[in-house]
């Protein structure tokens, strides 16, 4: 495709001319907090480099708190809202690879083609994702031990490089060589291409971990001896899955006061204890063992199995947030070598 | 310095495993990143070797106890906060004091990824950390610095008076001194306050690592998980998680020892610790009450007496 070349000062003017056609969401620095992803109006200034700590972006595909519909009764008069969904096309900047990587997973949940999750599908399928290429990875990222970057980047609709005074565009898809548009785009000089190029080639040979390249999906036993070492740890909070780009689990709950019924969707986790506790008082996972081994198998096995595809991106965010320091490279590190 | 403390705390451990007189012993291990420790659970006197002590040593391990040493004879290494928890949880009757060895450890005060980062460090480049009379000191590619241990400590540490472990059989290492910053009233006006308090909780995502890592919210069912009665709704907006972390703070009220490992935990950097102070710092002037000291002091919230302070009269 048509690749293209933006000077770092006109993003700006490349940012609004998007916001002119389409919703575009970007990750937004906050006072205390992750960068969250918002929609932005043009204006703002947007980070779109790779290092900072952003929320993974199934914040804007599957929001904390996701209104199905609401019924109201006032005065006698009936009233049943159905939640706003996107209906202009839709732009995220200032992903990461893994985060792109992490939607393709939540695509095969929700858009699989047996079922499709109108409240995603609608918004996912509006959407066009325009990544960054990392040039400062985080001391807790492998997303090279876990995939195969280039087959990553085929993913996304427009993959952009860091230059320095520049940023190299590279539209991926039809939809991505659309949005690279603009009098503020110019071809690539031969050494911008050659820069480009190392820069993608400087990221894929980020020092591996012993589990990259190995079948993960045959060494996820189910009776490894790290799953005890880990359900000793382990406190059962959900901050692993609830900052996974990847994890797709959620609650559907009921509010209701004298006069509105409001039903949503919300974070769950089968790091809870009734994340699969039965109305009846059963539980079919009541040790923690059971559940830390879940997580890690959903990720590594039954996704592979039911999606042929591994649900984990190696974004680090489990390793950053855990309370105990429960690091999923060394748990995959200890199953890799069980097996061998 | 922390080596000499190490030592202590490993030959401690062999002796407590090898004369059977624990069947394991709780403590900090080596973590993923030289900014990192991770709990470990010791049960063979040949690999105490994996116990460590450094300004990495977060985790308040008291928090295993009422799952653990309910039923075993357990050793336990805690730092003067988490000694604090300890009493805490044998007032309260979810420990058994007589299960517990306890091997303590003086402590000038522990860092995070938050206080790092605060500190201008850049974690992928830490390589190990140590403490220096009153600094922590970051060794890194570059060479070591030095951090001033009040700029540097978790947001736990920084008010901490406690030096010393309120309960132990062994106590390692030497009294530091290092001065607190003092604890000031809450500011602002009560509309201030909310709104304030508003914008923090509208971060909340409801993961509950902040209850979890906590030794003090051991509760079998939290308020917060009953779905027979709802007191809070599970989705994450502001005032639903107004209702969690206001309901926690009060549930911790003359029981919160101030390790601050709930606001470590917090993927979403809610600054939880000046809820949790406010409350013990009333408690304490209406009371005269500090939590976890002794066993003997009933908790203030434990016992009735007629004369008691009416905290609205105040």
């Amino acid at each position: 495709m048509s690749d293209k070349i933006i000077a770092k000062t006109d993003l700006r003017q490349w940012l609004a001319s998007l916001v002119a056609g389409n919703d575009v969401i970007a990750p937004l620095g906050r006072e205390g907090g992750p960068a969250q992803w918002k929609a932005i109006d043009g204006n703002q200034e947007i980070d779109l480099g790779a290092g900072q700590m952003v929320m993974a972006a199934k914040e804007y595909l599957l929001p904390v708190h996701d209104v199905l519909w609401r019924y109201e009764t006032k005065k006698g008069e009936e009233k049943l809202e159905q939640p706003e969904l996107p209906d202009r096309p839709t732009v995220m900047v200032g992903l990461r690879l893994c985060d792109a990587r992490a939607i393709s997973v939540l695509d095969s949940v929700y858009m699989d083609g047996r079922f499709r999750d109108p409240y995603y599908a609608t918004r996912r399928e509006k959407l066009a994702l325009v990544a960054t290429v990392c040039d400062d990875p985080r001391w807790s990222c492998f997303c090279t031990s876990v995939g195969d970057l280039d087959e990553w980047a085929k993913g996304v609709d427009v993959l952009l490089t860091d230059l320095g005074d520049n940023v190299y565009a590279a539209p991926v898809t039809e939809k991505g060589k659309q949005l690279v548009q603009g009098s503020f785009f110019k071809d690539p000089t031969e050494d911008q291409t050659k820069k480009k190029a190392e820069a993608w080639e400087k990221l894929k040979a980020m020092p591996k971990k012993p589990f990259a390249g190995k079948n993960i999906t045959e060494n996820v036993s189910w009776d490894a001896a790290i799953w005890d070492d880990m359900a000793k740890r382990c406190l059962g909070c959900g901050a692993c899955s609830y900052q996974c780009p990847s994890c797709s689990c959620f609650d559907i709950q009921d509010i209701t006061t004298g006069s509105l019924v409001e039903r949503y969707r919300c974070r769950d986790t089968c790091q809870f204890t009734d994340f699969t506790l039965m109305g009846a008082g059963h539980n079919p996972r009541p040790e923690k063992k059971m559940r830390t081994r879940q997580r890690v198998m959903h990720k590594f096995k039954y996704q592979m199995e039911q999606f042929n595809i591994i649900g984990c991106t190696g974004c680090g965010r489990c390793i950053e947030s855990c309370p105990v320091n429960i690091d999923m490279r060394d748990v995959l590190t200890a199953l890799v070598e069980q097996a061998d | 310095m922390a080596n000499e403390v190490e030592t202590k705390i490993r030959e401690e451990a062999k002796k407590l495993l090898e004369s059977g007189e624990v069947t394991v012993v709780i403590g900090w291990g080596t973590g993923s990143a030289a900014f990192k420790t991770t709990p470990v659970f010791v049960e063979k006197p040949e690999d105490v070797e994996k116990l460590v002590w450094n300004p990495a040593c977060t985790n308040n391990l008291a928090v295993y106890l009422p799952q653990v040493a309910q039923h075993a004879k357990v050793g336990i290494v805690v730092k003067p906060c988490d000694s604090r928890s300890i009493v805490t949880l044998i007032q309260e009757k979810q420990v058994p004091k007589e299960n517990l060895k306890i091997i303590g450890v003086t402590c000038p005060g522990i860092v995070d990824d938050a206080s790092l980062k605060k500190a201008g460090v850049k974690l992928s480049e830490v390589q190990g950390l140590d403490w220096d009379t009153d600094c922590v000191v970051v060794g890194a590619p570059s060479g070591k610095t030095k951090l001033p241990i009040t700029d540097a400590v978790k947001e736990g540490c920084r008010t901490c008076t406690q030096r010393t472990p309120v309960i132990s059989d062994v106590t390692a290492g030497s009294v530091p001194a290092v001065n607190p910053v003092p604890i000031e009233p809450m500011e602002g006006t009560p509309e201030e306050r909310r709104a304030y308090w508003a914008k923090q909780f509208e971060r909340c995502i409801r993961c509950y690592a902040c209850r979890q890592v906590c030794p003090s919210c051991y509760c079998a069912k939290c308020f917060a998980d009953r779905n027979d009665v709802r007191w809070t709704n599970k989705k994450a907006d502001t005032s639903e998680a107004w209702m969690f972390h206001m309901g926690r703070a009060m549930h911790l009220a003359g029981r919160c020892v101030g390790c601050g490992e709930c606001e470590r935990a917090c993927p979403m950097e809610l600054p939880i610790m000046q809820l949790n102070r406010e409350v013990q710092r009333r408690v304490e002037a209406l009371f005269d009450f500090v939590p976890g000291m002794d066993i003997e002091t009933a908790p203030a919230l434990g016992q009735f007496e007629p004369e008691d302070p009416d905290p609205n009269e105040h």
